[in-house]
């Protein structure tokens, strides 16, 4: 078994996109959950994979089934 | 646990852990799946987490904000805060623990857009440092190379106020 999810920060706090489990998930879900990573990429968020802590930024990382991904919103100096 | 002399330096700031299920405690599961034991503790014990850089080290707090150092002398702070949330609305929504998650992903993985993006104070610094902190950061400037020499400028121009 293998899970893997995305999550985003956002004004709700940090919230849940899709779970997954790549063992059994079918290729539809696959392509709606590709879908909706590419809304939020679209919206300006940056992925970072942080699957067994790489905690790493990826700015416009194709989606990945085989990762954890953090979608995090755009920023700007404050 | 050996902590990094910088948040012994900024002191202590008792970390609350959140209210289960609020937005803070969300982020806070988070970064518990994303951090060391080591940064963890840091964060419970200090509200931040230190982090050793290329171009800097850094002290992460809790609250977002930044603190920049050279060795053990704060030489600014740094804001980076997340905007433009899909639903229109504008930065103060984000809970402070994302604003913080992102602030460590940035300087985990991509140090140099934190340089060009986050806006940096100097005004920490003592009086009459702030020459010698300009020209210190200049000599980073050209040891870093590959930063594009505009975008230095630029940040100097804007943080120094020339």
């Amino acid at each position: 078994m293998a899970r893997h999810f995305i999550r985003r920060l956002s004004s709700e706090g940090d919230s849940p996109v899709a779970e997954w489990d790549t063992t059994t998930v079918t290729r539809d879900r696959l392509e709606e959950i590709e879908i909706e990573y590419n809304r939020l990429m679209a919206a300006g968020a940056t992925p970072a994979d942080i699957t067994d802590k790489r905690n790493e930024l990826k700015p416009g990382a194709k989606f990945d089934p085989n990762a954890d991904t953090l979608m995090i919103p755009r920023m700007t100096g404050g | 646990m050996p902590f990094p002399g910088a948040l012994e330096m900024l002191g202590h700031c008792r970390f609350r852990t959140p209210v289960e299920n609020s937005t803070q405690w969300r982020a806070f599961e988070t970064f518990k799946r994303m951090a060391s034991a080591d940064e963890l503790g840091q964060l419970q014990h200090y509200s931040g987490v230190f982090i050793k850089g290329r171009m800097a080290d850094y002290v992460v707090k809790a609250s977002g904000g930044t603190v920049v150092l050279r060795g053990t002398e704060v030489i600014a702070t740094g804001c980076l805060v997340l905007t433009m949330p899909d639903d229109g609305t504008y930065l103060e929504v984000y809970p402070g623990l994302d604003h913080f998650i992102a602030n460590y992903l940035v300087l985990k993985s991509q140090e140099r857009y934190y340089w060009k993006t986050a806006i940096l104070s100097v005004r920490d610094v003592g009086q009459g440092r702030v020459e010698e902190v300009r020209r210190e950061l200049e000599l980073e400037r050209e040891r870093a190379g590959s930063v594009p020499r505009q975008t230095w400028a630029e940040w100097l121009s804007f943080t120094l106020g020339d």
